[in-house]
């Protein structure tokens, strides 16, 4: 085969011949047997290269995409592995705060729960007034909300007004509602009788206990055993409590 | 990455849009294959890449200028391939003869090589393997991907497009005398 059969050849294959070049292999085609031959065997051969090219090409890239692919799954996996241990660990952090705080309340509660008992001082010539005598019967009874109702409409005609502060006071922190019961026992004057303030300190420091507020309890309840008053056995005993040597 | 990303990462012949279209979309290719075409690992694996391959093809040719959804471009590529070996597969059935089917079965493909002489498959497969790395990454790319010489020479680090010319034209030759140099040793034995 010529060189320039051969440039013919490659031209017509690679699509690059001119409009004259074209005509010469259509008339070569015509009129060799070899050149048709030739042509037709480089024409097999290209597009087996293509087929054999293709595959390895294929091959490489298979390669390389199941190595890629298998490195990205793994870091994929180390990162969620990473996102399960810090989540687990703010999950136990958060489990461990609430636990402590959630013994702690309890504690504080159960403390409260086993020294508070309802003020039952109650000084009132019954058969005075009939509507203040049924909120103290239901006072008795446990009613602490309609208790509340008729000592709040009553007023304190049937009661000193101490007396009734206290009563209020009671009826909220049996309510559950600490606070309400710390604003009636502020309205207790300093002036009152010893008896209704050492009640006044008492029911005081129990109410922060209810709160949680340990440290004003203390000094309360501390006040209370130095002063010797009615409370101080009570006081002095609470103060031995745990939840007291802890804080 | 975008387009023009992609493209000049391709024309880089560094490997980073490949393994960035590998990550991105490799998996969703391959599972959607697996399930909405009951595609075993390995097929919808072979799918995808096929996919890729034309995929680059077609950027350096500079026949995709815009794209969104590269991910749903990639599957639908490996859809139509599915689809078109589905169409091959039956076609063939049909065409082989019951005999040849009944003694290696529907799988078999009948004289791939029918074109070929004894020798001349063997030949071509031999001179392939002779050529260097370089040899054959330049005629693959010009013969198969249709890329122009100066993509090529860009894609390569050569020169010029006319470096490429040239270059191809001395492999492709070489091809041509390893091939023929078997050729005529076979045929003279026999």
């Amino acid at each position: 085969m010529s060189e320039e059969h051969n440039r013919l050849i490659e031209g017509y294959l690679e699509g690059s011949l001119g409009q004259e070049d074209m005509q010469e292999v259509e008339r070569l085609l015509d009129s060799s047997e070899d050149f048709a031959k030739e042509l037709a065997l480089q024409k097999r051969q290209l597009a087996y290269v293509e087929a054999i090219g293709r595959k390895e090409l294929k091959a490489r890239m298979l390669q390389d995409f199941r190595r890629v692919n298998k490195s990205a799954q793994r870091s994929k996996a180390g990162m969620s592995r990473l996102l399960w241990y810090a989540a687990a660990s703010i999950a136990l952090v958060v489990a461990v705060v609430f636990l402590t705080r959630l013994s702690e309340e309890s504690n504080h509660e159960a403390v409260f729960t086993a020294y508070y008992a309802p003020y039952d001082g109650v000084d009132v010539s019954r058969g005075d007034n009939g509507l203040f005598l049924s909120g103290v019967y239901d006072y008795e009874a446990g009613n602490y909300q309609k208790a509340l109702r008729t000592f709040l409409a009553t007023g304190n005609e049937h009661i000193a007004e101490e007396q009734l502060y206290l009563l209020i006071s009671s009826c909220y922190l049996s309510l559950e509602n600490p606070d309400s019961s710390m604003v009636w026992l502020d309205k207790i004057s300093p002036e009152a009788p010893a008896l209704i303030l050492g009640n006044k300190d008492w029911y005081l420091a129990l109410t922060q206990l209810k709160k949680g507020q340990i440290e004003q309890a203390r000094t309360l309840l501390e006040g209370i055993v130095n002063q010797k008053s009615a409370f101080a056995a009570n006081a002095s005993s609470l103060l031995k409590e745990r939840i007291f040597k802890e804080e | 990455m975008n387009l023009n990303q992609i493209r000049a990462s391709l024309l880089a012949g560094d490997n980073e849009a490949l393994h960035y279209i590998y990550v991105e979309y490799g998996n969703f290719c391959i599972r959607k294959l697996m399930r909405q075409r009951s595609c075993s690992m390995e097929d919808a694996e072979d799918l995808f890449i096929e996919s890729v391959i034309n995929f680059r093809s077609k950027v350096l040719n500079g026949e995709i200028e815009r794209l969104t959804g590269l991910g749903f471009y990639l599957y639908k590529t490996c859809e139509n391939k599915y689809l078109a070996r589905l169409k091959d597969e039956k076609s063939r059935n049909r065409k082989l003869p019951d005999i040849e089917r009944y003694f290696y079965g529907s799988t078999y493909v009948s004289s791939v090589n029918s074109d070929f002489d004894n020798y001349e498959s063997e030949a071509t497969q031999h001179a392939w393997s002779k050529l260097t790395e370089k040899c054959k990454d330049i005629i693959y790319h010009f013969y198969v991907d249709k890329l122009s010489m100066d993509t090529i020479a860009e894609l390569m680090g050569l020169a010029s497009g006319n470096v490429a010319k040239t270059t191809k034209a001395r492999c492709y030759k070489h091809f041509l005398t390893y091939a023929k140099a078997f050729y005529k040793n076979k045929t003279r034995k026999h």
